[in-house]
């Protein structure tokens, strides 16, 4: 189960933003809370940016250090044939997961908040 | 990773020698032998089961599709009257939930229950009872809801069934009922089938054959198994919000009273996003399987194919709301599901770019039999149908197309290109694995034909159409609207792609002759499925070293029909397979498999008894069929968990088990998949809960509906739950040595399950005690409903209990032989951990935003 999580990191971690972000944005506008003039609001705009950062720097750190990422997730050394095949999927899933989440989390940069805009 | 087999075989000699001993064969066919006359509906085997599955999944596709020709004759002309409004609505609700519910997924499961085992060497798939039931609870459960159209009680209220269109109000008697417990019950039958695909495909490969050879049919059913078990528990948690609405007027989706008709949306289309890349997947699958064989060269980009699978699958469930742009989300949400929508965008490429390059690269050029042309032809539509997907990704496009006859145009490029063309070129392929002729080339053809140029003259025109104005769902238009033409070509194309339909179906009629002695590998394959086979599968399980085993060794085929290889017979006297490990492939024990019964058949029957009967009101017909049901669970798990039968040789040295307990045994990675199912199932509740509280929160306490109980309650409640936990974990210590008998474990797990479900009676009489109504807002509704889902699942953790006690009396369970127990313990923790978070949830969250 460990090995499997480990092959999903990245789109787990992907899986995490998309809920932390849409969840408390949601909610913020939908009470009003921090909303300003035209719909922004720089609480929820913060809150996204921070935890996409989050995100893709752990999706970053597994990319680039898979075995430390493996050990997290199973609790064992890698071992082996199919290793290599492990890493390079994983790899290859973190790289597509961190464009992702960056598409996701550009929108905070250039859409207010809060706003419908139609 | 760390899963070492009990010996390894030396590469310089074969498992298993030659000659093999007199009567080996014999006896495995023996084993395997599928039972005669009437009693052939006892039979569990994937040889059987899975054309049987197919069969009733096309015969779906074929009466869904006359009543889309029904629907495209009214729309053939404006103010045409064929066919009255009414009878309209039903006919595109029945057409749509048809493909959807009973056509799509279910003959891409048949697939896989019926070519995993093949493809992967196993003699058959884990869990073969469960397939069967899931089988006939399909064909009963979808034959009774499909004939609802010939009695007026069919649904209106199309696939996707909206409230507040649903609710009682709007649409009373029984039609839309068939459509909630009918497809309910089905989806469960489905989950069922991936149970048995996730672990089937993780514990049954061939020794050898690690993540990184498995064929990539297998990768797209894991994928496609996976996605079913966290997306269908949304719609299933959906479908009984809005039954019970229905039934009891707890007012989920009834905004006068705190629920929202958004909610149904949200969970919908968690599911029916997915929906459509759970269909597609192992369609995808089933192409990079046949484009390296037509093509005669390894598939391009394995390791890249196996990456879009997996992000496909799970970036389908950030698109949910791409079916909601128009519902007056903040823009910003809807950016990041147009995000997630672009981001899916890449991996099927990846998949498309992969199979041109493999074409390109292939030793010879493309040989174009009848699966190249529908594969051809998948490529062409599934890719248009791909592009205007990433139009309708984009919000302000969205806004201009929904619900027009663009949309339509759109998801049928992408579902009929996705998967009915690739699932025709399978028919073609793997007809010979079960049939002892080849399917025609010459009607082949035909039908390709036929079907390309109709889908195409139909569904192209739609663009227009839709971006011309016309609305989709509408029975009729007036003719001065300029759509006259557009529909009658699409009408014309629809003739024409159902007669495609017609040739092939009379070209199996014709050349179709089941019998597994087939053509050998007609189409050279580099993969397992076309070895000599019988009812056993292969008599001997090889050792695959590579993605291509038959290129690799080309006199494979004989000797696995000689049986060099591993199990070249039966060593427990019945019917068995290989288990291996998840990662490695490397052999752990023997899974010794149940015979032919009528326990299956009698559950699926009820079960669909309980559950129809239950839609028009008969309450004591339906619990009658209910209990009957229960009972053929119970002597359908009796049979089950055979004893031990020491240590066994399958060749080459290595000696394994034929007995496994706790995280090495198959009956533990399904209790930990339904433990998933269950989990996704109240993480949608959760969710809604939580979207309800921020739509209204007026109607939460203290203003709006009574404070909850003291804490008290919830503390007796959590206090109960605990003790019976640990009171599973002293029984669990306490097991008899092998073939002893104990009554103080049964007895102890018998007081668990009675704490259980009094922890789950003191929660109910609380809320009770303080005056909360489930029908006075969505708040008390929600309350009583977490403990409704809490209900369910102590339900069948206290059975399960009760079950393994009642093993442990009669000696079939021991310190050794403990399957049964573990498994009513993985429930029982399981079940404590749900409710004391419900606990928390439903006492806490009014307490802290009090």
């Amino acid at each position: 189960m460990g090995t499997l999580v480990f092959l999903c990191l990245g789109p787990l971690l992907w899986a995490v933003q998309l809920t932390l972000i849409y969840g408390p944005q949601s909610s913020l506008c939908a009470y009003g809370i921090g909303t300003g003039q035209g719909g922004s609001n720089l609480l929820v705009a913060g809150l996204i940016l921070i935890v996409s950062a989050l995100c893709m720097g752990l999706a970053a750190a597994a990319l680039l250090r898979p075995g430390a990422a493996y050990e997290l997730a199973t609790g064992t050394r890698p071992s082996g044939e199919t290793w290599p095949f492990l890493t390079w999927v994983m790899r290859a899933l973190a790289a597509l997961s961190l464009l992702a989440m960056l598409y996701a989390g550009l929108g905070a940069l250039l859409l207010p908040a809060c706003a419908q805009l139609r | 990773m760390s899963d070492a087999p009990h010996g390894t075989p030396r590469n310089d000699e074969f498992p298993n020698s030659l000659p093999r001993p007199e009567g080996e064969l014999e006896a495995l066919e023996r084993a395997w032998e599928m039972p005669k006359g009437i009693r052939i509906l006892t039979e569990i085997n994937n040889n059987f089961v899975g054309p049987l599955y197919i069969a009733a999944a096309f015969l779906f596709f074929v009466l869904a599709g006359i009543l889309a020709l029904l629907m495209r004759t009214q729309l053939a002309f404006g103010d045409n009257d064929f066919i009255g409004q009414d009878l309209y609505n039903q006919l595109f609700t029945v057409h749509g939930t048809t493909m959807m519910f009973l056509f799509a997924v279910p003959v891409v499961e048949a697939l896989g229950v019926m070519m995993l085992p093949q493809i992967m060497a196993s003699r058959d798939l884990p869990y073969p009872r469960l397939s069967a039931f899931a089988i006939w609870a399909y064909i009963v459960g979808g034959l009774v809801f499909f004939s609802t159209i010939f009695y007026d009680l069919a649904p209106k209220g199309d696939w996707f069934m909206y409230p507040p269109l649903t609710l009682t109000e709007y649409s009373p008697g029984d039609n839309a009922d068939f459509w909630l417990l009918g497809i309910g019950f089905i989806e469960i039958s489905a989950i069922a089938g991936a149970i048995e695909i996730i672990v089937g495909v993780l514990r049954t490969r061939p020794p050898g054959m690690t993540l990184a050879r498995m064929p990539i049919f297998a990768w797209g059913m894991l994928i496609f198994a996976s996605m079913i078990v966290f997306a269908f528990p949304a719609v299933i948690l959906a479908t009984m919000l809005l039954e019970i609405e229905r039934a009891f007027g707890w007012p989920f989706f009834t905004a006068e009273l705190g629920g929202d008709a958004l909610l149904w949306q949200h969970l919908f289309w968690f599911f029916g996003h997915p929906e459509v890349y759970i269909i597609f997947l192992p369609a995808a699958g089933l192409v990079s399987m046949m484009v390296p064989t037509m093509a005669q060269t390894p598939l391009v980009g394995y390791r890249l194919i196996v990456v879009a699978l997996i992000a496909t699958g799970f970036f389908s469930f950030g698109l949910w709301v791409h079916h909601m742009f128009t519902t007056g989300i903040p823009a910003l949400s809807l950016a990041f599901f147009s995000a997630a929508s672009m981001a899916v965008a890449i991996p099927s490429g990846i998949q498309v770019f992969s199979w041109i390059a493999t074409i390109a690269a292939g030793r010879e050029r493309l040989r174009m039999s009848v699966p190249s042309h529908f594969i051809l032809g998948f490529l062409f539509i599934f890719t248009l149908g791909g592009l205007t997907g990433v139009m309708v990704a984009v919000v302000p496009f969205d806004f201009q197309a929904h619900d027009s006859y663009f949309v339509v145009a759109h998801f049928h490029y992408v579902l009929v290109g996705g998967m009915v063309f690739p699932l025709f070129a399978t028919f073609y392929y793997w007809a010979p694995v079960i049939s002892s002729r080849m399917l025609s080339e010459r009607l082949g053809k035909w039908a390709f034909w036929l079907m390309f140029i109709g889908f195409n003259v139909t569904f192209f025109p739609m663009h227009i159409t839709g971006l011309a104005g016309m609305p989709r769902r509408v029975w009729t238009y007036p003719g001065n609207m300029g759509w006259d033409l557009l529909n009658t070509i699409s009408t014309i194309g629809a003739f024409t792609f159902a007669t495609g339909v017609l040739v092939f179906i009379v070209d199996v009629a014709l050349n179709f002759r089941f019998g597994l002695q087939g053509p050998r590998n007609p189409w050279n394959a580099g993969t397992l499925e076309f070895m000599p086979n019988g009812n056993y599968s292969m008599r001997s399980i090889p050792r695959v070293t590579s993605r291509d085993p038959v290129w690799d060794n080309p006199s494979l085929p004989e000797e696995i029909e000689q049986g060099r290889h591993y199990l070249p017979g039966t060593v427990t006297g019945g019917r068995e397979t290989l288990v291996t490990s998840p990662i490695e492939a490397e052999p752990q024990y023997i899974m010794q498999m149940p015979q032919p019964s009528w326990t299956h058949v009698s559950a699926a029957v009820f079960t669909a008894g309980f559950f129809l009967l239950l839609t028009i009101k008969q309450v004591e017909l339906s619990l009658t069929c209910g209990v009957i049901a229960v009972i053929s669970f119970i002597a359908w798990g009796w049979q089950l968990d055979k004893p031990d039968k020491g240590m066994v040789d399958i060749g080459g040295g290595i000696r394994v088990p034929t007995y496994a307990s706790g995280p090495q045994s198959h009956s533990w990675w399904a209790m930990v998949v339904l433990m998933l199912v269950a989990a996704a199932l109240y993480a949608s509740y959760f969710f809604s809960y939580l979207y309800l509280w921020t739509v209204s929160p007026e109607v939460w306490p203290p203003g709006g509906s009574p404070e909850p109980p003291p804490l008290l309650y919830p503390l007796g409640s959590a206090v109960l739950m605990v003790g019976g936990g640990i009171a599973i974990r002293w029984a669990g210590r306490r097991l008899p040595a092998e073939g002893a008998r104990s009554f103080a474990a049964p007895a102890v797990l018998a007081l668990a399950a009675l704490l259980l479900a009094g922890a789950l009676a003191l929660e109910i009489y609380g809320h009770l005690g303080t005056g909360l109504s489930p029908t006075a807002s969505s708040y008390g509704a929600l309350v009583y409903m977490n403990a409704f889902l809490v209900a369910e699942t102590v339900a069948a953790t206290v059975v399960l209990c009760l079950f393994a006690a009642a093993r442990q009396i009669r000696g079939h369970v021991d310190a050794v032989r403990r399957a049964n127990f573990d498994n009513a313990a993985l429930l029982y923790y399981y079940t404590s951990a749900q409710a004391l978070f419900g606990l928390v949830l439903i006492h806490g969250f009014p307490r802290l935003i009090g």
